[in-house]
């Protein structure tokens, strides 16, 4: 749209049609319906210093809004002179406008974003094992999807920019190779703008079903209205100072205020309840309750966790449906299977080999179809399917899972079961 | 790329630098350029105060003196060996007009 000549022409049209521009942000115009009137306008790019100012003023420009460098100024007389005389200045200060960033800072921002991709990453493609535990960290999934289509859109802003530096540089000399590219980028970027969005809805959505959403969306409307504010000082207030060292001084501090803002919202828990509407079976006066959802399922989780006693911990899930329900059972079974084994020697060697040292978080997790082998088949009528071996039963009922660790008691499993699903 | 810019002088930039044999600022350009061109050339403010900025820095004019926040800029030297090599590059086209227009 910057570079669209025909700006200052749709601005003029709307006036004849009542239609008065207001304002302009990165993605859009804002009119106001007034008379119908004459009104022309103009686009500059020149700072507005105060002899500028002056000058506009004399011959009855007025300034209306900015985005960054571009401002508009609206005069009522028709037949003023243009701002811009010369077309090849015009094409020059159009280039100053698009100058990508610098390489310095374009290669420490990609490097940042490489480093938090690569710690999703490793969450990520950990749970790559099974649908199962795909559908249990779908969150996570939905949050590294967006880093990464960020870290792409940015790479092709930056390659956007470069061609239309390119594009007015060579309207100069009169040619226009450059045009399809660019709009094949500027497709580009709508696309994956568009993931991104729906992606970013999913995570709200989501979000309600979770216990934490008032807090989440007291959080969202907070981080909002800091982003906006800080767009609006370095987009507008930033650009209207005249000298140019108060500018970058702007620019900086408010940058500095939005991460302190940002990270201090983001970091604040405004609500601290959970509700937990799922009684454990454990009697327990330390009992450590949390609640894990996104759309596909639900978890309570109980906890005592005291290095006194046998580690005791309850988990119920509710799933969104059976098939669901059946993929997270396998998952958890042969997650359970690794969690209550002691790896054997040939894998503790296997594992030294290649890295020097082990601990438990680099035994491998076995198929479910090997896993569910060192488990025992346990029968009750309440549920559909349950397997225990020496320290943990997992069942499923329908769309429920229960997962609990065994404890010394007389027929602990059926005391269990009774308890959830009776 | 910077280098080209002012390769070839445009007729606004040519009058800009060459009112400026004259001490002036800002506004006094633009009205000094219409009239000594007869109003036939006239000068957007947006033009020039894109100008001014680049012509410092290639070291054509330099900034006199600064009355009531308003910037006086002279013609330095390199400006007016500038406009004289734009003079011998518009009689050197007139020359070659000339001769072409003679064989006809």
């Amino acid at each position: 749209m910057l570079l669209n000549d025909d700006l200052q022409n749709i601005l003029e049209k709307e006036a004849k049609e009542g239609w008065i521009f207001k304002k302009i942000s990165n993605s859009m115009l804002k009119f106001k319906k007034e008379e119908p009137q004459d009104i022309k306008y103009q686009i500059d790019f020149s700072s507005p210093t105060q002899e500028y100012k002056e000058i506009l003023k004399q011959d009855g420009y007025e300034f209306v809004d900015n985005f960054t460098e571009l401002s508009i100024y609206k005069n009522n007389n028709i037949n003023a002179y243009d701002l811009q005389t010369d077309e090849t200045t015009r094409l020059l200060s159009l280039e100053r406008m698009f100058t990508p960033k610098h390489p310095i800072i374009f290669f420490l921002v990609n490097v940042f974003y490489l480093c938090i991709l690569e710690f999703f990453r490793l969450i990520v493609f950990d749970s790559l094992r099974s649908l199962g535990t795909i559908l249990q960290s779908i969150d996570v999934w939905c949050i590294y999807l967006i880093l990464l289509l960020l870290f792409l859109v940015e790479i092709f802003i930056t390659l956007e920019q470069y061609l239309y530096k390119c594009i007015v540089h060579c309207q100069l000399q009169q040619k226009k190779y450059y045009l399809l590219p660019t709009k094949i980028i500027e497709i580009i970027i709508k696309i994956l703008s568009i993931i991104m969005i729906i992606l970013g809805i999913y995570i709200l959505v989501s979000q309600i079903f979770d216990n934490h959403w008032i807090d989440f969306i007291v959080k969202t409307l907070i981080l909002y209205g800091i982003i906006t504010l800080f767009r609006y000082m370095i987009t507008k207030i930033a650009y209207r100072i005249e000298s140019e060292p108060m500018q970058k001084i702007v620019k900086i501090v408010t940058f500095i205020l939005y991460i302190c803002a940002f990270t201090f919202v983001s970091s604040t828990e405004i609500s601290k309840e959970t509700k937990n509407n799922i009684k454990p079976y454990m009697n327990d006066t330390q009992i450590n309750q949390d609640i894990y959802s996104n759309i596909f399922y639900t978890s309570y989780v109980s906890t005592i966790e005291d290095f006194d006693t046998i580690y005791k911990k309850e988990e119920y899930e509710v799933c969104l449906n059976d098939f669901i329900a059946k993929e997270i059972f396998k998952s958890e079974i042969s997650y359970y299977e690794r969690e209550t084994r002691m790896p054997t020697q040939e894998e503790i060697d296997k594992i030294t080999e290649e890295t020097g040292e082990w601990s438990s978080n680099d035994v491998p997790y076995q198929s479910y179809e090997n896993a569910i082998e060192t488990y025992h088949k346990y029968s009750n009528s309440l549920v559909d399917e349950c397997y225990y071996n020496d320290l943990v039963f997992i069942a499923r009922k329908d769309q429920t899972i229960l997962i609990s660790y065994l404890q010394n008691e007389d027929n602990y499993i059926d005391q269990v079961l009774n308890h959830y699903f009776k | 790329m910077a280098r080209r810019e002012f390769e070839t002088l445009t007729p606004q930039m040519f009058y800009i630098l060459l009112v400026l044999y004259h001490p002036m600022h800002g506004y006094d350009i633009m009205q000094e350029v219409s009239r000594i061109t007869n109003n036939e050339i006239q000068i957007g403010a947006g033009t020039l105060y894109t100008l001014l900025p680049r012509f410092e820095k290639e070291c054509y004019i330099e900034l006199v003196k600064e009355e009531n926040k308003k910037k006086i800029y002279q013609l330095t030297s390199l400006g007016k060996k500038k406009l004289l090599m734009e003079k011998e590059r518009m009689l050197k086209q007139i020359q070659i007009l000339d001769e072409i227009d003679a064989q006809e």
